[in-house]
């Protein structure tokens, strides 16, 4: 959906078809706030990005904004998911052996345990801003589809502050966040499988 | 007009607005609205399904799927039985027993499913997902292509979205909440799958009668 396609959808809203109290320029720039908004409360912008450590430095910069999970790539067919901690743990894991293990995240950097001795490659499954603002007409949104649509009601609250319809724009808020918890519990949050899901149980057969 | 074309669901939209001019509702406002609906009803229900075959790349754990949302994954072997792969998370890669090399775990992210262990080679699945309607109605007698069902919510949200522009916010809000959860609902009866248990097929070991 592109940005044409929203300020339509927006102006349909506010029943306002061309462009008079709210202008195209402010549409945009909530439609910008909006699309941060969803990608900081969803988490939804996902990424996996590729880092390797420095030898005897216990640090690696990242530039997400959030770090969800940290893998460690032993070789090109092995990887193995390192343990996040709390930095109160630091110190308290013995037995570690030399390669990257446990972490945890901290500003921008991601520390690393035991500090590696050597250059290691590792992998970072991330939440992150938008790269980009969006501005002409043609543009589309960062954010994955099914998210796109929430911009459309973020604006519109946003407008209704500006018209003074305070109560108007809290019950359009509070469906655009609705919406954004629904999706993030449907579509992003991973529940893996427990071990019942995978077994078949023998007495099913047809006998 | 057959139910359910896009003619029938603009009428459904207007008779629930009380509006048949198209001086506030234009048929192009509403087709909006009855597009954007079923998109909603497609992201909120996970109702429109879909198989896709896909092949691994060699020592490349992401593969690239288009979807909203990915429900499982079957590692299809050049013969024999296809198996299904159990879902985890980046955290316990590398943690999990493995049999082999073959596919045999999977997790979602960043638009891509991975695959555990990293595939050496290329490995044909299957993968079961929920994507978005690709086409916008726009013809009268175009239909929706999600099931029957859900069609009449695609309806309610058309009903929500009229009642913003003509400021009625209040009543919106309380549509809406009726919509949202007549959907949960319906997702809950329609879409979610369930094995049977053990116990689905035991016989209980005493039946009483009442008042004995």
């Amino acid at each position: 959906m592109t940005v044409t396609n929203l300020i339509l959808r927006i102006r349909d809203l506010l029943n306002e078809d061309t462009a008079g109290f709210w202008t195209d320029a402010e549409l945009t720039r909530y439609m910008n706030d909006a699309e941060r908004d969803i990608a900081i409360k969803a988490l939804c912008l996902q990424q996996i990005d590729s880092l390797t450590t420095v030898n005897a430095t216990q640090t690696v910069s990242s530039l997400a904004y959030k770090t969800m999970f940290l893998e460690y790539l032993q070789s090109t067919t092995k990887g193995i998911g390192m343990e996040n901690i709390l930095s109160s743990q630091w110190g308290h894991t013995p037995g570690l052996g030399v390669e990257p293990q446990i972490w945890f995240e901290r500003g921008t950097l991601l520390y690393i345990e035991p500090i590696p001795n050597a250059i290691y490659n590792l992998k970072t499954y991330t939440a992150d801003y938008p790269t980009s603002e969006v501005s002409t007409g043609g543009n589309s949104p960062e954010i994955p589809e099914a998210f796109v649509p929430l911009i459309i009601l973020y604006v519109v609250s946003v407008c209704l502050m500006k018209d003074r319809r305070y109560v108007a724009g809290q019950q359009v808020y509070a469906m655009y966040m609705n919406e954004l918890l629904y999706n993030r519990s449907n579509l992003i949050e991973i529940v893996p499988d427990v071990k019942a899901a995978t077994n078949y149980h023998e007495f099913n057969k047809v006998t | 007009m057959s139910y359910p074309d896009l003619s029938d669901l603009r009428q459904r939209v207007r008779d629930l607005l009380n509006e048949s001019g198209t001086t506030f509702y234009s048929n192009a406002c509403l087709n909006r609205f009855i597009n954007d609906g079923q998109r909603d009803v497609a992201i909120k229900a996970l109702c429109y399904e879909s198989a896709q075959s896909l092949t691994t790349a060699t020592n490349t754990r992401t593969i690239a799927v288009t979807c909203i949302k990915t429900f499982g994954v079957e590692y299809v072997p050049a013969s024999g039985t296809r198996l299904g792969l159990g879902l985890i998370t980046p955290r316990m890669v590398g943690h999990m027993r493995l049999t082999g090399i073959t596919p045999q775990y999977w997790f979602p992210w960043a638009g891509n499913i991975c695959i555990e262990p990293i595939p050496q080679t290329a490995y044909n699945l299957v993968v079961y997902t929920a994507i978005l309607p690709t086409v916008d109605l726009s013809s009268d007698t175009d239909k929706p292509v999600l099931p029957n069902e859900f069609i009449p919510w695609i309806v309610q949200f058309a009903f929500i979205r009229g009642l913003i522009r003509d400021k009625k916010y209040a009543s919106a809000a309380m549509i809406y909440k009726v919509y949202i959860d007549a959907m949960k609902i319906a997702r809950d009866n329609m879409m979610k799958k369930y094995a049977d248990a053990r116990t689905d097929f035991e016989i209980p070991d005493a039946i009483e009668g009442v008042g004995k």
